[in-house]
């Protein structure tokens, strides 16, 4: 009778440790397809996502600064996650987009206000998922 | 091992099981999503490569700047993606024709034709939908 309770016990506790363990691994299976897909998803939005400054080089800037970049990718971009970058140094800017979405195939307008310092000046545009361009031109002076 | 042991050893089995299929699953799925997205961006960077545009005319009349530009290379384009800017301001066609036709097909050693709302431009820039650009200036 004692024996019979003890491998009961022993039962119960082998497959009570065994169903935890195999919980835990099928947690950690779950955990690991999540990471694998959350990977992927961000390496394709990198693939996907794309912009191109089309500025004529040799136009001339009128007394504000206008940069005309090209959504070159398939995924929306959201102007609010864009950063314009003149020498270096973050600027802030304006666009004519009213809802603030840059849909695949279009052209956006950044306008930077005021003028920039003569010489030779290097824009540029920082999207999100790694997206950028860099464009230089020749600062004439207003 | 006793009965015990083995019903334990087939829970755990049936778990890594169930864990490792979960894993593989999610694999395939994220293998398959990169694989499309990478086949995308390659034909797209292939197409951008291989693609040659010469502005060979660009006149204005009445208001209205037309532009030829030649599909010099390889790749078939797509009209409806080429984007315009006259004298630096993005300019929306009015027209266009891809040898004399209004399809969006703009296959290699083609011209096609845009037409906009504009004055005589000093600088014309296109640009294609994968972001080639050519420039012609008066």
């Amino acid at each position: 009778m004692a024996a019979g309770i003890g491998d009961m016990i022993m039962f119960i506790g082998a497959i009570s440790a065994a169903s935890v363990m195999a919980g835990v691994a099928i947690d950690q299976g779950f955990d690991m397809t999540h990471a694998l897909e959350s990977r992927a998803q961000a390496q394709v939005l990198a693939l996907e996502t794309s912009l191109r400054i089309v500025n004529d080089p040799l136009a001339t800037q009128s007394d504000d600064l206008d940069i005309h970049a090209l959504n070159t990718g398939k995924q929306i971009i959201l102007v609010e996650q864009v950063q314009v970058l003149i020498d270096g140094q973050p600027v802030t800017f304006s666009t004519g987009s009213v809802s603030g979405r840059w849909i695949p195939g279009e052209v956006l307008t950044f306008t930077i206000a005021g003028s920039q310092p003569v010489g030779d000046r290097l824009v540029e545009i920082l999207g999100p998922h790694g997206a950028r361009d860099s464009f230089t031109y020749y600062e004439a002076g207003p | 091992m006793g009965f015990a042991g083995i019903g334990a050893a087939a829970i755990l089995l049936i778990g890594a099981m169930y864990a490792g299929a979960a894993v593989a699953a999610g694999n395939a799925q994220a293998s398959a999503m990169l694989d499309e997205a990478r086949a995308d961006w390659g034909e797209s960077s292939l197409r951008a490569a291989a693609t040659t545009l010469t502005i060979a005319s660009v006149a204005s009349s009445g208001g209205t700047v037309t532009v030829v530009i030649e599909n010099e290379g390889p790749a078939t384009l797509d009209a409806l993606g080429v984007r315009l800017l006259l004298d630096n301001a993005p300019t929306d066609p009015s027209a266009w024709d891809v040898e004399g036709h209004p399809s969006r097909v703009w296959p290699p050693q083609s011209t096609l034709t845009i037409e906009a709302p504009g004055s005589a431009p000093t600088s014309v820039v296109v640009a294609t939908a994968d972001g080639v650009m050519t420039v012609w200036r008066a």
